[in-house]
């Protein structure tokens, strides 16, 4: 059956000559927009040269996870555009999309891009049959170009410009058949690799301005902690030194380059006002907290069937803990910006994951309408969730204001581990009742504090508001409700248990907390599925077999579940010494499945050989960008389950660099296969929910290799001993 | 402040700045040779790699003062005309980079290396690339683009 789509009024198109001669449709891609918009501000351009190029504008934040090549897919697939004509830019309008929870195709480009392609195939279409005087039913496109069946007549794309402009747009597009695509699902290469290779391509740190002066914050040693005073008098008069003043989030020191201000900042000396009886602001206290909260009053977040019930008069119950660290996301870009402010307006160069929240915040700072912010969207070096805070962006707005010059506002590394916005720290209490042999109950307390509703959030720069609205319009978080998003990952356990319970633990701490890649799932994900592993343990069944067992056959889950252990060859013979682990999760619309080998060597080292995975993400766009992220965020995830973790200690991050916050090395990365399950379903994410089974499975390998149960992350070789 | 005769990317450049300046920053505020990244400014995440005489090293790590205008110094910029050392051909064949930051410092570590040796195995690989970080985690795929690039280097 043929689907006609409507182009209603909230598509947001129009016929617009933005760009000299060429054929350009705008669109306005915002999904959040219920309301009519008077100025109409296109984020999307579609753009046909009379060159037969065509400009593809993105106007999501490309962070590595490959926006830049998919979404121009749907365009060019729709479109039929010859994908070696098509350039992408980044659009530098001032209405964005945030870019964070996996979204970017799930929520917001399958049907609009597509779409946008399709209006721009019919009017080029209707072009062409007029001016051929033909049924434009007797005409198709292809390759980018427009051929009349009948006669074999045909003219390029770019022959059509001038006429095209003149086609009114359609009220009705026809989609394709998913069987008739002849991009979408295919290997492409990222439209964006040769100017990564070649030093071109730019972050805002590479962005140099006329009269540009360099700065760096000074932020509290200790979370919540006010400025008493400094010798800021001394460092003022230091070479290459311009000026030093408070912000509201530290001192400000501004200079004529990096290396002025960074040799200050070395002799700079402040005393800080230390907050008083601040909130659970070290490891210690927190892990008490946690661990008291574990017993105590909880919300519930769901239940099924009968849980309290058959828990009071259960004959056989397990229950285990499981405890997680922070851990902060350390891209290898450390946050950073380039802001201009003057009487009349406010430039920026930032990569953010958040832009229309950088434009507000940064319309507070100056007094200035939110017409007169021009952001301009550069890449991402890695956001993780980090770079949804526009804290640093607003920092960069008060020095800017304040010094009244360009300036160009950069963290140093040890700044962008202690001064940011940390995944928490979680305690999982999770209990069965196994009678009759089976899972009768299942229940999964979750303690952890809500970053969206923490102290943290409000006092250190976060914009609550601000960042509430990005994680719910872009599906970062599941649970909408105040302090339920903890149990993300918990609640949709999708094992047909009889009796489930479900509850959070919500509490209010004053580390800052925020979204880290794959925000709770990476949390309950751990707990679920090592829980699981330790029931099979106890009823002597195998653990896939386990999960199975709560599965529909032909489930999504069973499906991918049953190709990777086909795949990794689970049960077979392994090389002596070697180990295997399971773990599956649904994250973000998609279905994952990994199984991790490993050996434990004399010093309880562990070595992690090989992963597989499967993966279920629905219709797939780019298969070569989503082996890309399923890999990358496996290494990701396994610095946090054998590496790293962020501690805090008397209201201050402990760690401040690669040195001690261990990320994971090229010699640590294991050999990884991924298998993607080809289907129709709508598109998943992909940048988040590879993350969350690496721990798991390696925790059950490591169960496995050594007996030992692992209920805490980081392993490391002492936990082994 | 002292000036300083530098040999970049075969050209001779002057610049005026405190003799204990890390080159990466002269490179990016005084030169806006930007390709060359700031990750750790410890020379622990080698974002910051050019060559000093065909030798991969970390540029955060090296002070202006040590360096004389005999010192060629590479940078990403400078490593070949529109891309086309067999290490970046590689690269963009292989689908490398992610968000890209890493890169530049990966590449110049990686064309260092694969300069003295063509026949590398995992293990010389490994060994060679260990101090350069990518937080992406695009590291199985440095590892087959080395390898394709080695073959390359050998025959070319
Ligand atoms: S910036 Fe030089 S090694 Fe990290
Ligand atoms: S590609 Fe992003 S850090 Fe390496």
């Amino acid at each position: 059956m043929v689907k006609e789509h409507i182009i209603s009024r909230r598509d947001f198109i129009k016929v617009t000559s933005i760009i000299g001669s060429g054929f350009a449709i705008g669109f306005n891609s915002l999904f959040a927009s219920k309301h009519e918009v008077s100025n109409f501000a296109p984020d999307t351009f579609i753009n046909v040269l009379s060159d037969d190029t065509i400009i593809l504008s993105v106007a999501k934040a490309e962070m590595g996870q490959g926006i830049w090549t998919s979404l121009p897919m749907l365009i060019a697939e729709e479109m039929e555009a010859s994908w070696d004509k098509v350039k992408v830019v980044q659009t530098s309008k001032d209405s964005f999309m945030g870019t964070g929870g996996s979204m970017s195709i799930k929520g917001y480009g399958w049907e609009k891009m597509r779409k946008s392609g399709a209006i721009a195939k019919y009017m080029l279409i209707e072009a062409a049959a007029l001016k051929w005087q033909v049924s434009p039913l007797e005409c198709d496109a292809e390759k980018s170009v427009v051929i009349h069946k009948p006669s074999g007549r045909n003219t390029t794309f770019g022959s059509l410009v001038k006429d095209a402009k003149k086609i009114k747009i359609p009220r009705k597009v026809i989609l394709k058949d998913p069987s008739e695509f002849s991009l979408i699902g295919e290997d492409m290469l990222r439209t964006d690799s040769k100017m990564k290779v070649d030093g071109s391509a730019l972050f805002a740190m590479d962005i140099d301005l006329k009269g540009m002066l360099y700065a760096m914050v000074e932020r509290p040693k200790y979370f919540g902690a006010t400025y008493k005073s400094s010798n800021a008098n001394l460092i003022k008069k230091q070479s290459g030194i311009i000026d030093v003043f408070n912000i509201p989030s530290g001192i400000a020191i501004v200079g004529k380059n990096t290396w002025s201000v960074i040799k200050a900042r070395k002799i700079l000396q402040v005393d800080w006002q230390k907050k008083k009886d601040p909130v659970n602001a070290d490891s210690k206290i927190y892990k008490s907290h946690l661990s008291n909260l574990v017993n105590g009053k909880s919300n519930t977040v769901k239940k099924e069937g009968r849980p309290s019930k058959f828990l009071l008069k259960s004959k056989k119950t397990l229950q285990s803990e499981y405890y997680l660290p922070f851990q902060t996301h350390a891209a290898m870009e450390p946050c950073n910006c380039v802001v201009n402010v003057s009487e009349k307006a406010c430039e920026i160069w930032a990569g953010t994951q958040n832009p229309t929240n950088a434009i507000s915040r940064a319309a507070n700072v100056t007094g200035l309408d939110e017409e007169k912010i021009k952001l301009n969207l550069t890449f991402l070096g890695g956001g993780f969730g980090r770079k949804s805070f526009n804290d640093f962006i607003e920092d960069g707005v008060q020095i800017s204001k304040k010094i009244k010059s360009p300036i160009k506002l950069i963290y140093s590394r040890e700044d962008d581990i202690k001064h940011g916005f940390a995944r928490p720290s979680s305690i999982h209490q999770l209990t069965a009742d196994l009678n009759g042999g089976d899972i009768n109950v299942w229940k999964h307390v979750v303690v952890s504090p809500d970053p969206l509703t923490g102290n943290a959030l409000n006092e250190y720069g976060a914009d609550l508001p601000g960042i509430a609205k990005w994680a719910v319009n872009i599906g970062v978080v599941k649970n909408k409700l105040r302090n339920t998003m903890i149990a993300d990952g918990a609640s949709e356990i999708p094992y047909n248990f009889h009796n489930k319970l479900i509850k959070a633990s919500p509490f209010e701490t004053d580390v800052p907390l925020g979204f880290w890649r794959a925000v709770f799932n990476s949390q309950n994900a751990f707990a679920n599925e090592c829980f699981i592993d330790e029931i099979a343990d106890q009823l002597k069944i195998d653990p896939i077999q386990l999960r199975l067992n709560h599965l529909n056959n032909n489930s999504r889950p069973s499906i991918v579940i049953r190709k990777v252990a086909k795949e990794a060859a689970w049960e077979s013979k392994l090389p002596k010494g070697h180990f295997q682990g399971f773990a599956y999760h649904h994250s973000f619309g998609t279905h994952v499945a990994q199984i991790a080998e490993i050996s434990i060597d004399s010093s309880n080292q562990i070595k992690v050989h090989k992963v597989f995975s499967a993966v279920d993400c629905g219709q797939t766009v780019n298969p070569m960008t989503i082996r890309a992220q399923i890999q990358g965020s496996i290494i990701f995830g396994l610095g946090a389950t054998i590496k790293s973790e962020m501690t805090v200690k008397n209201g201050k991050v402990n760690e401040g660099n690669f040195d001690d916050y261990q990320v994971i090395r090229i010699d640590e990365t294991p050999e990884i296969n991924v298998y993607i399950i080809k289907n129709q379903e709508n598109p998943g994410g992909i940048g988040e929910p590879g993350l969350p089974p690496i721990a798991p499975a390696i925790a059950n390998a490591v169960f496995a290799a050594s007996g030992k149960r692992i209920r805490k992350l980081p392993i490391l070789s002492k936990d082994l001993s | 402040m002292d000036k300083y005769i530098l040999n970049i990317n075969g050209k001779k450049q002057t610049v005026s700045v405190d003799g204990d300046t890390p080159l990466l920053w002269v490179l990016r505020d005084e030169l806006k040779l930007t390709g060359t990244k700031f990750g750790c400014g410890k020379g622990l995440c080698g974002a910051c790699t050019i060559h000093i005489n065909g030798v991969e090293t970390r540029s955060c790590q090296t002070s202006i003062d040590f360096l004389d205008d005999e010192d060629q110094i590479t940078t990403i910029e400078g490593l070949s005309i529109d891309a086309s050392h067999p290490v970046q051909k590689a690269w963009v064949a292989h689908d490398v980079p992610q968000c890209g930051y890493c890169q530049s410092g990966q590449i110049m570590t990686a064309s260092s290396f694969l300069s003295r040796n063509n026949k590398p195995n995992d293990d010389d690989i490994d060994t060679a690339m260990k101090m350069n970080i990518c937080r992406c985690g695009t590291y199985p795929r440095i590892k087959k683009a080395i390898k394709s690039a080695a073959k390359e280097m050998k025959n070319g």
